[in-house]
């Protein structure tokens, strides 16, 4: 014994190099923001006797008593956060929310994070948290690789909430969308508190020049059949300036493997695809469109001096239908963004979902009920298209302004009606691993760098994947 | 107890003290998740982590690199750091700046070292420049097979001047007369060196074979900067492995790594006071 001890102090000492992060977790970076605790009592409302499922074993739902605290977790807060925070909390005013957001008050919605508070740091810090049993009971899945999340038993499953809350219906909500998360197995761990999806787009002055026509009938287009239709586009044109997007050719090859990625990664199966000819076959298609002068030149670009046309581009719902219907704006036949096999997928930036070790699942789904309400949902705050029925009517009013509708180029029936239509082809909800996306961003830099080849490109990604997802 | 023992005893406990409950308890506490299926759930699932384990492509791949910079990196770096010791120790001039230059790898930080041996190994690097000279086509030495050579070369870089330093140490508590004895008797240099240097070597060759053995593991350090989370195959090691598993959150098989790893260390450990107790105990001064 007096031998082998030294042994495993040395061993001890070794390991605790090992297993901890190498990365700081920034615990001080945490900016918890207690919006305010208001002393009193509100009764609960006991008639509300629902069915209701922590887990898997069905358990009766009753309205909690609502007394004590809940907490959120979010990468940055934001203003709708603190509003339905504070008006919740004025509700029941024995209630405390706190707001856990790693980089404080989102000021500006396109502020970049710094290095200190960057995506990965936030994964890190809340992962140390969730281990510990520490974490929020409400978190905002944005910039999280949900799927691991959900498999690791982080998320509670919402269905039994969300059965059990009758006033969450397709008569009042998105059900399509808010839906849109739920697995194979019928189990839903975030639900989408916007309706945020792409559309894509083509210039009217290339597509009004051009003899080939987009098919009238279409509801949704994929990627790949948005480009060759722009290829034809540029084909067919005698503009200088026209390019197929306003992005470079690694924007371009984003969305190309977005359409496609099924293909390369099955993140249910764990398994990957990506060391094939179609990739290489593929990374070396859009550098050649480079070669060739499909997109402008890395800071050539020069608006206040020149026109440029750019044959299709990808926009967000709400500007893309305005853009659409406006003819001023030189946008035209403007689809929601599907993959390859049809599929709209919602944007996962703005979903939530409960801690299944969090001790108020209860009053969480309260406060999350409160998040899809009228009142919060209609709030100006909200950037973006509500879930909620009324909350998406507000903000198709508030839009509708913001972009100058008041002009009464668009009127909010037909603007009201393309969105409407559009929302309703969201059927998917995109849960690809943010991580396996910075892999891809990654090497596929490199390739239009010039530092690897398309093949060793492909290869580098097939063995990082692969060991993301079976390690 | 005898009172002469009491303040070392005194002194001791304290340290054990602070080991046992900062490294020795959550050591042992751990073990827990390795018999359950996540944290989370801490469903109870034996000793299935452990299985899978053995079974994990790239735990095992992370164990396969590890030995093999290991069996590379440590006799590599004892050689090169006794030979020059043996040099410096010879030196009559400049020895303590020599032995300067050798220790300054120690005192920079891993990150800032990241910047050069980038710029070595990168696929436009100086060692590719340098081969192009030649003819040679270079390669992306950190994405290729030759990682675990840029592995050893980024360990022994910063790792040669401590063990010298101990070397160094070594040599000058090694008295004189034993080489003068040798000498007297007609012995060559070779005998001398295998017959005294050696042998009066051992305890601090052992010294530096335990250190060598710790500070291999802090090469991944440099590699993690260099080349982060996911590496070449090449150059993935058992703290990849357990440093990944502890970003997705699989506390159980990151235990079940620790404590699988933690067993070979014990063996490789406790083997290694062995043979060093055994080799010492013919030595006389």
């Amino acid at each position: 014994m007096k031998k082998c001890l030294p042994a495993i102090i040395i061993a001890l000492a070794l390991l605790t190099g090992c297993n901890g992060n190498t990365r700081g977790n920034n615990a001080d970076a945490v900016r918890q923001t207690t919006v305010k605790q208001i002393n009193g009592l509100i009764s609960a409302d006991s008639n509300n006797s629902k069915k209701a499922d922590g887990q898997s074993n069905v358990k009766e739902y009753t309205k909690p008593e609502m007394e004590g605290e809940i907490s959120i977790s979010a990468m940055s807060e934001q203003e709708f956060m603190t509003i339905a925070a504070n008006r919740f909390m004025a509700m029941y005013p024995r209630v405390k929310v706190n707001i856990n957001a790693y980089r404080g008050l989102a000021k500006d919605a396109g502020e970049r994070p710094s290095n200190e508070y960057n995506t990965e740091n936030y994964r890190n810090f809340l992962n140390t948290k969730i281990m510990t049993g520490k974490a929020e009971d409400i978190i905002f899945t944005a910039h999280l690789p949900a799927k691991k999340y959900v498999d690791m038993g982080v998320f509670e499953d919402l269905s039994n909430f969300l059965s059990n809350s009758k006033e969450i219906n397709a008569d009042n909500y998105f059900m399509n969308v808010l839906e849109a998360s739920r697995d194979e197995e019928g189990k839903l761990y975030m639900l989408p508190l916007v309706c945020s999806f792409q559309v894509i787009s083509f210039d009217s002055r290339l597509v009004s020049e051009n003899k080939s026509k987009l098919d009238g009938g279409l509801k949704t287009i994929n990627f790949e059949d948005a480009s060759v239709f722009a290829q034809q586009l540029l084909s067919g044109t005698g503009k200088k300036n026209a390019y197929l997007t306003q992005g470079d050719a690694a924007y371009y090859l984003n969305y190309i493997l977005k359409d496609k990625r099924k293909q390369f990664v099955d993140i249910e199966q764990k398994r990957t695809n990506i060391d094939t000819d179609k990739y290489v076959e593929i990374l070396n298609q859009v550098k050649n469109l480079a070669d060739k002068s499909f997109f402008a030149a890395k800071n050539s670009i020069d608006f206040y001096n020149m026109e440029y046309y750019f044959a299709f581009r990808v926009q967000q719902d709400i500007q893309a239908a305005f853009n659409s219907l406006d003819s001023s704006t030189g946008d035209c036949n403007a689809l929601p963004l599907s993959d390859a096999d049809g599929n709209v997928y919602a944007n996962p930036n703005y979903s939530i979902g409960i801690n299944s070790a969090s001790k108020n699942k209860e009053m969480a789904w309260e406060f999350v009920k409160f998040l899809l309400s009228d009142e919060i949902q209609s709030s100006p705050s909200f950037y973006g298209l509500c879930v909620n029925k009324k909350g998406f009517e507000a903000s198709i009013v508030r839009n509708l302004k913001l972009f100058g509708g008041d002009r009464g180029n668009v009127s909010k029936e037909e603007y009201k009606n393309l969105l409407e239509n559009w929302v309703m082809q969201v059927n998917a909800y995109d849960n690809f691993d943010p991580v396996i996306y910075d892999f891809f961003a990654e090497e596929n830099g490199k390739f239009f760098e010039g530092k690897q080849s398309a093949k060793e490109t492909a290869q580098i990604l097939q063995a990082k994947v692969n060991k993301y997802l079976n390690e | 107890m005898a009172k002469s023992d009491r303040i070392p005893v005194i002194m001791l406990s304290v340290s054990i003290l602070g080991f046992s409950f900062f490294y020795l308890f959550p050591f042992a506490f751990s073990f827990i998740y390795g018999l359950v299926d996540n944290p989370i759930s801490m469903r109870f699932v034996g000793i299935k982590n452990f299985v899978d384990l053995l079974h994990n492509q790239y735990f095992l791949l992370g164990l396969k690199n590890t030995a093999v910079f290991m069996l590379i990196s440590i006799p590599l770096n004892i050689v090169l750091s006794l030979t020059i010791a043996l040099i410096i120790n010879k030196l009559t001039l400049y020895g303590n700046i020599f032995s300067l230059i050798f220790l300054i790898p120690l005192v920079i930080p891993s990150a800032t070292t990241a910047f050069f041996w980038q710029n070595i190994f990168s696929p436009f690097g100086i060692i590719n420049k340098f081969l192009h000279v030649f003819g040679i086509k270079g390669a992306d030495w950190l994405q290729s097979e030759y990682g675990m050579f840029a592995m050893v070369v980024i360990f022994l870089w910063k790792n040669i001047g401590y063990n010298m330093a101990l070397y160094i140490s070594g040599l000058s508590s090694i008295p004189g007369q034993y080489y003068e004895c040798a000498s007297v008797e007609g012995a060559d240099g070779f005998w001398k060196f295998s017959q005294v240097t050696i042998v009066y070597l051992i305890p601090t060759s052992f010294l530096v074979l335990i250190m060598t053995f710790v500070n291999s593991f802090k090469v991944f350090k440099e590699i993690f900067i260099l080349t982060g989370e996911y590496p070449h195959d090449s150059l993935y090691v058992l703290q990849h492995y357990m440093n990944n598993m502890f970003m997705s959150l699989n506390y159980s098989k990151l235990v079940s790594a620790v404590y699988i790893l933690t067993v070979v260390i014990i063996f490789f450990v406790a083997g290694m006071f062995r043979i060093e107790n055994k080799a010492s105990s013919r030595l006389q001064y």
